[in-house]
C-alpha cells in the first residue's frame, strides 16, 4: 500500500497581511487617452469654481466703480474743536 | 450753535461732498454739558449731522458718560491711539471709512499724547505715539483704495505738523487741543492742516480740490466766525433751550 503522502501544509497568511497585499497591488493604469476617476471629477469642477469666483469679483467690481462718480470733485470739511460743553455761545 | 447749524445747512445744500467733524473735546466742561453727562453736546451734533469726533483729554475726564454718549450718538468716536495699557487694543474706534456722495473718505482719529490726558483719563488706558500710529492707519486706509485720508487729531498744532511732515497719504489733518485759529492755509506737502480756536465761535473750513485722477490740484485752509449774518437754527436753539430750562437756578448772593 502506498503510503498516504502527507498534504503539505501551506500556511495561511494571515487576512491582515492579505488585504495589506492586495493594497500594495498596483493599480491598474488608465488606458491611454483615458482619465482616472479623479481627474475626470476634480478637474472641472475646480474650474467652474473658478468661473464663479471671476464671475463675483467682477460683479462687486463693477458695482464699486458703478456706484463712485468720476471726474473732478471738492471734498469741503467743516470742523470744530474744544467747543467744551458750550451750547450757548454765538457759535 | 444754533448759527453753526445753520451754516453747516447752508454748505449741505451747496455739495454733496461734505464732512462735519470735531477735532475732540467736545462734550464736557459747563454746567448744561456735565449735568446732561455729555447729551446735549452730542444730540446736537447729531442734529447738526456731524460724521465724527475725535477723542480729547477733556473728554476721557467723564469716562462712563463718554463710552456710554459713544454707544448712543450716530456719529464716530475715534481715537486710534487711545488704547488699553494691558491689551494695546484701542478703546475707540480707530477709524472709519466713510461714503461722502459716493467717494470714499478714511477718518482717523488721534489722542493727544503730552501729559494732559494723564490728568484725566483711567490708569488702564494709555496713548501710544501719534506719528507711528498716523503711519499704520494711514496704510490701512489707503489699502481700502478710499479717494481721501483726513487724519481727526486732538494731539495739538506741533504735532500735526510733525505728522504731516512725515506721513505720506495725508489729504488733510482736522486739529484741536493746542487752541490755535489757523485763519490762513497751512500746507505742509500734499497735507492741508486747520484749526478752529475753541469754544464753538468759529467754524474751520477745509477745502480740497481732486483732478479726474484723484490727484490733489490745490487745498485752502481757513475758519468762518459765525456772527450775526446767520441766524440761529430753530431745531437747534430749541434744544438748547431745553437743556439750559432743566439746569438748576444759579443761586443768588444777598447783600
Amino acid at each position: 500500500m502506498a503510503k498516504k503522502r502527507k498534504k503539505k501544509q501551506v500556511p495561511k497568511q494571515p487576512q491582515r497581511t492579505a488585504q495589506a497585499a492586495k493594497k500594495a497591488e498596483p493599480k491598474p493604469k488608465p488606458k491611454a487617452g483615458e482619465r482616472s476617476p479623479i481627474r475626470r471629477w476634480i478637474a472641472p469642477v475646480a474650474l467652474a469654481l473658478v468661473v464663479v469666483a471671476a464671475l463675483i469679483t467682477a460683479q462687486a467690481l463693477i458695482r464699486r466703480n458703478a456706484a463712485r462718480p468720476t471726474g473732478p470733485w471738492t471734498l469741503t470739511i467743516l470742523h470744530t474743536t474744544d467747543v467744551e460743553g458750550y451750547l450757548d455761545p454765538c457759535g | 450753535m444754533a448759527r453753526r447749524a445753520t451754516a453747516i445747512k447752508n454748505y449741505r445744500a451747496k455739495t454733496p461732498y461734505l464732512l462735519v467733524l470735531d477735532a475732540g473735546d467736545a462734550l464736557f466742561g459747563q454746567p448744561v454739558s456735565d449735568i446732561s453727562q455729555g447729551k446735549a453736546l452730542t444730540e446736537a451734533m447729531d442734529l447738526m449731522g456731524y460724521n465724527a469726533m475725535a477723542i480729547g483729554e477733556r473728554d476721557t475726564g467723564h469716562w462712563d458718560e463718554l463710552l456710554a454718549r459713544s454707544r448712543e450718538a450716530k456719529f464716530a468716536f475715534l481715537s486710534a491711539n487711545l488704547v488699553y495699557a494691558n491689551t494695546g487694543k484701542p478703546v475707540f474706534t480707530p477709524y472709519v471709512v466713510q461714503n461722502v456722495g459716493g467717494r470714499k473718505v478714511a477718518i482717523i482719529g488721534l489722542s493727544p499724547a503730552d501729559d494732559s490726558l494723564k490728568a484725566f483719563a483711567p490708569s488702564d488706558v494709555t496713548v501710544k505715539d501719534p506719528v507711528e500710529t498716523a503711519r499704520e492707519y494711514v496704510a490701512k486706509a489707503r489699502a481700502e483704495n478710499v479717494d481721501a485720508v483726513v487724519i481727526l487729531s486732538h494731539a495739538g498744532n506741533v504735532m500735526d505738523r510733525k505728522i504731516a511732515t512725515e506721513v505720506q497719504g495725508i489729504t488733510a489733518i482736522v486739529g484741536g487741543h493746542s487752541y490755535d485759529l489757523l485763519q490762513e492755509t497751512l500746507r505742509l506737502g500734499d497735507t492741508v492742516i486747520g484749526q478752529a480756536g475753541y469754544g464753538g465761535e468759529w467754524l474751520g473750513e477745509i477745502t480740497v480740490d481732486f483732478d479726474a485722477d484723484g490727484k490733489i490740484v490745490s487745498a485752502r485752509a481757513g475758519v468762518i466766525p459765525l456772527t450775526e449774518e446767520y441766524a440761529d437754527d430753530p431745531e437747534l436753539a430749541a434744544l438748547a433751550a431745553r437743556y439750559n430750562a432743566a439746569l438748576p437756578p444759579t443761586p443768588t448772593i444777598q447783600p
